[in-house]
């Protein structure tokens, strides 16, 4: 327990519009993150995923994001429970975030070290001029020249831009590092120095990293353990090896399925067929039932439970005994 | 920098002959007699037509034109008003700043109130306080202001007297002018500074400051209110021109010796001169304010700052961008 530096347990949080009702974006989530490790959040867009991360920092947007239930424990304190002054004191310094896209993270007017510095000066009592500094030397750690610390968003690329989003999390060298799709908005070949950079800088901090994507490439590469979210539910969880050579849930399969495959003929890649359910108005059973291929009667009715398979490895699935033959 | 300054006071120079042009053209065909109006029904045919010879309304309209342009270049004189025979410069000089005051006034007024309730307003979309300011600000923007000022004379004036009911004798008679106009514009201000601030509250690098464990406050001053700026400025600006041209109605009101006040009564009695003097000197002052309005964007947005410093083959491009914002 006590090993974890971070345990979401029944998690639920939902939207509130005038316009569109209540929107059920996460439920009844429960994670939990062992220090030093990597956790891969996988799913869909719209998933819920960017809501967890924002649900564990308290930043989700006012007024419409509710908490409805559930506890996030971080080094066994409950986040819910702090005041905002104390949650200030956390977000930047202990856990930090790294956003989707590095194209509108930083605020353009103003220089990219300054906004290092910012972190650094909430967090470190030292004073500008040192900051300024500490800021340079950051920037050098994520491989862009000091000497550009004065210049603004604008005149960086993208991949840099997001070394500078990643710089700015790591200023502080917080204890749990949240990357809310780092590469999702980067070439190919940039992606994977980022991810070679976080990597590496995650082993020298010593940092224990919650992993948004969507890329099943990058969760392989990176994580220790995975979960895969469906429709703001948990529908499997385990190690990656477990996700990787023995994905159970229908969802899991069809999400490898439809990957690009070299070595098959086929030319067209698998999909899974439909779209996700309206989050305000979730199926009453299974919440992948309609799309999936071995739905029954039961499987629409009654909520289904998380069922642990192997130890450690759970699946949300009614129909675990015919898959397990068919893999 | 220099060079884009120096290059929009060049572009001022057509800009104002263009006016000219108009006014002058607008002034001719204008129905009415400058000379029956001067020397009233009594003067003779004779007289009349002495008065408009010694003044060349009797020549072709490109001549006077021509004279009237050739007269500004060469020495600077913009005429001699009709009515009172006084040197046109002078006469506007004189006006001038009566009612640079008011704008000034006005403008921080406006600004001041206008900004920080557009603060609050967006901080609190969706509460009653948003609801109380959106109501106040429906009712600044369509309070005509001829009724606002007479209200205010009512209650502030003519009621509880802390107020001088008209004229212009000293600061205190600045308030209830400067307050009528200075709301209105509060109003508009208010609205432009919440939608502005609503923009920004939204993005990216809001949640990254708040992400960061930065203070609520400084989220709002530091990063939200600088990136929502340039809209405001340009309302800002906006503001402060109309503030200059169209006080007309709030100097008639309170009885102002300014421009406006001048103006109006230039055109009533067909003092061409004068009006066209006036004219030109609120295009002049419009056109500056415009340009220091482009000047603040770029000490406010380093994106903009370095579309002006940037070479003359960037030029192009860059304000094929700045258009696009």
């Amino acid at each position: 327990m006590s090993e974890n530096i971070l345990d979401i347990k029944n998690l639920s949080i939902t939207y509130v519009t005038k316009d569109l009702g209540t929107c059920y974006a996460v439920n009844d989530v429960s994670l939990s993150l062992q220090k030093g490790h990597t956790l891969g959040l996988v799913g869909e867009t719209g998933a819920g995923k960017t809501t967890i991360a924002k649900g564990i920092l308290r930043l989700l947007p006012k007024p419409q994001g509710h908490v409805t239930s559930g506890t996030v424990l971080f080094n066994g304190e409950d986040l819910y429970q702090k005041s905002e002054a104390a949650m200030r004191g956390i977000r930047g310094k202990k856990i930090s975030l790294i956003f989707q896209d590095p194209m509108t993270a930083l605020n353009p007017i103003d220089t990219v070290g300054e906004q290092i510095a910012e972190v650094i000066r909430l967090h470190a009592k030292i004073n500008k001029k040192e900051a300024a500094l500490r800021a340079v030397e950051i920037l050098e750690m994520v491989g862009i020249p000091g000497d550009r610390s004065t210049e603004y968003p604008h005149q960086f690329s993208g991949g840099m831009k997001q070394r500078v989003v990643i710089a700015m999390s790591l200023a502080c060298s917080p204890e749990l590092l949240i990357a809310d799709e780092p590469t999702t908005a980067l070439d190919v070949t940039i992606q994977a120095q980022v991810l070679d950079m976080m990597n590496d800088l995650k082993e020298r901090l010593g940092t224990s990293m919650i992993l948004i994507t969507h890329d099943l490439g990058v969760v392989a590469e990176m994580c220790d353990e995975v979960a895969v979210i469906y429709a703001g539910e948990v529908v499997e969880i385990g190690t990656a090896r477990d996700i990787f050579k023995h994905m159970s849930h229908p969802y899991t399969i069809g999400l490898f399925e439809s990957l690009p495959d070299l070595k098959s003929e086929s030319k067209r890649l698998k999909l899974i067929p439909g779209l996700m359910p309206d989050p305000t108005d979730l199926p009453k059973g299974c919440k992948f039932a309609p799309r999936c291929s071995h739905c029954t009667a039961e499987c629409e009715t009654m909520a289904i439970p998380l069922t642990e398979i192997t130890p450690g490895h759970f699946c949300r699935c009614l129909n675990l005994q015919q898959k397990e033959e068919r893999v | 920098m220099l060079r884009y300054l120096l290059k929009r006071l060049l572009a001022l120079i057509p800009v104002l002959l263009g006016v000219a042009f108009l006014i002058f053209t607008m002034m001719y065909f204008t129905p009415g007699d400058p000379a029956a109006m001067v020397l009233g029904d009594q003067a003779s045919e004779e007289q009349l037509n002495e008065w408009r010879a010694a003044r060349d309304l009797d020549k072709p309209f490109l001549e006077q034109f021509g004279k009237y342009i050739w007269g500004i270049v060469s020495q600077g004189d913009f005429g001699i008003s009709y009515k009172t025979g006084k040197n046109v410069t002078s006469a506007l000089l004189e006006r001038f700043p009566t009612t640079f005051v008011l704008a000034i006034a006005t403008c921080v007024i406006a600004m001041v109130l206008g900004v920080l309730l557009g603060i609050l307003a967006a901080n609190h979309q969706g509460t009653w306080i948003d609801s109380v300011l959106r109501v106040f600000g429906m009712a600044g923007v369509s309070m005509p202001i001829f009724w606002l000022g007479l209200l205010m004379i009512l209650w502030f004036a003519v009621d509880l007297k802390w107020f001088p009911v008209s004229g212009w004798y000293g600061p205190k008679y600045l308030v209830l002018p400067a307050l009528t106009m200075g709301l209105t514009f509060t109003a508009s201000l208010m609205r432009t500074t919440r939608s502005s601030m609503l923009d920004c509250i939204r993005q990216d690098y809001v949640i990254t400051a708040r992400a960061k464990g930065q203070k609520e406050r400084v989220i709002t001053y530091h990063h939200v209110f600088r990136n929502a700026l340039i809209p405001i400025i340009t309302a800002a600006g906006s503001a402060f021109g109309i503030a200059l041209c169209g006080a007309v109605i709030t100097e008639q009101v309170f009885s102002i010796p300014g421009l406006g006040n001048l103006m109006v009564n230039a055109i009533t009695t067909r003092d061409y001169p004068l009006v066209r003097g006036s004219v030109l000197l609120l295009a002049v002052s419009f056109s500056l304010v415009n340009l220091l309005v482009d000047l603040l964007y770029a000490c406010v947005d380093p994106r903009i700052k370095a579309q002006f410093a940037g070479k003359s083959l960037k030029k192009k491009k860059a304000r094929e961008e700045a258009t696009h914002e």
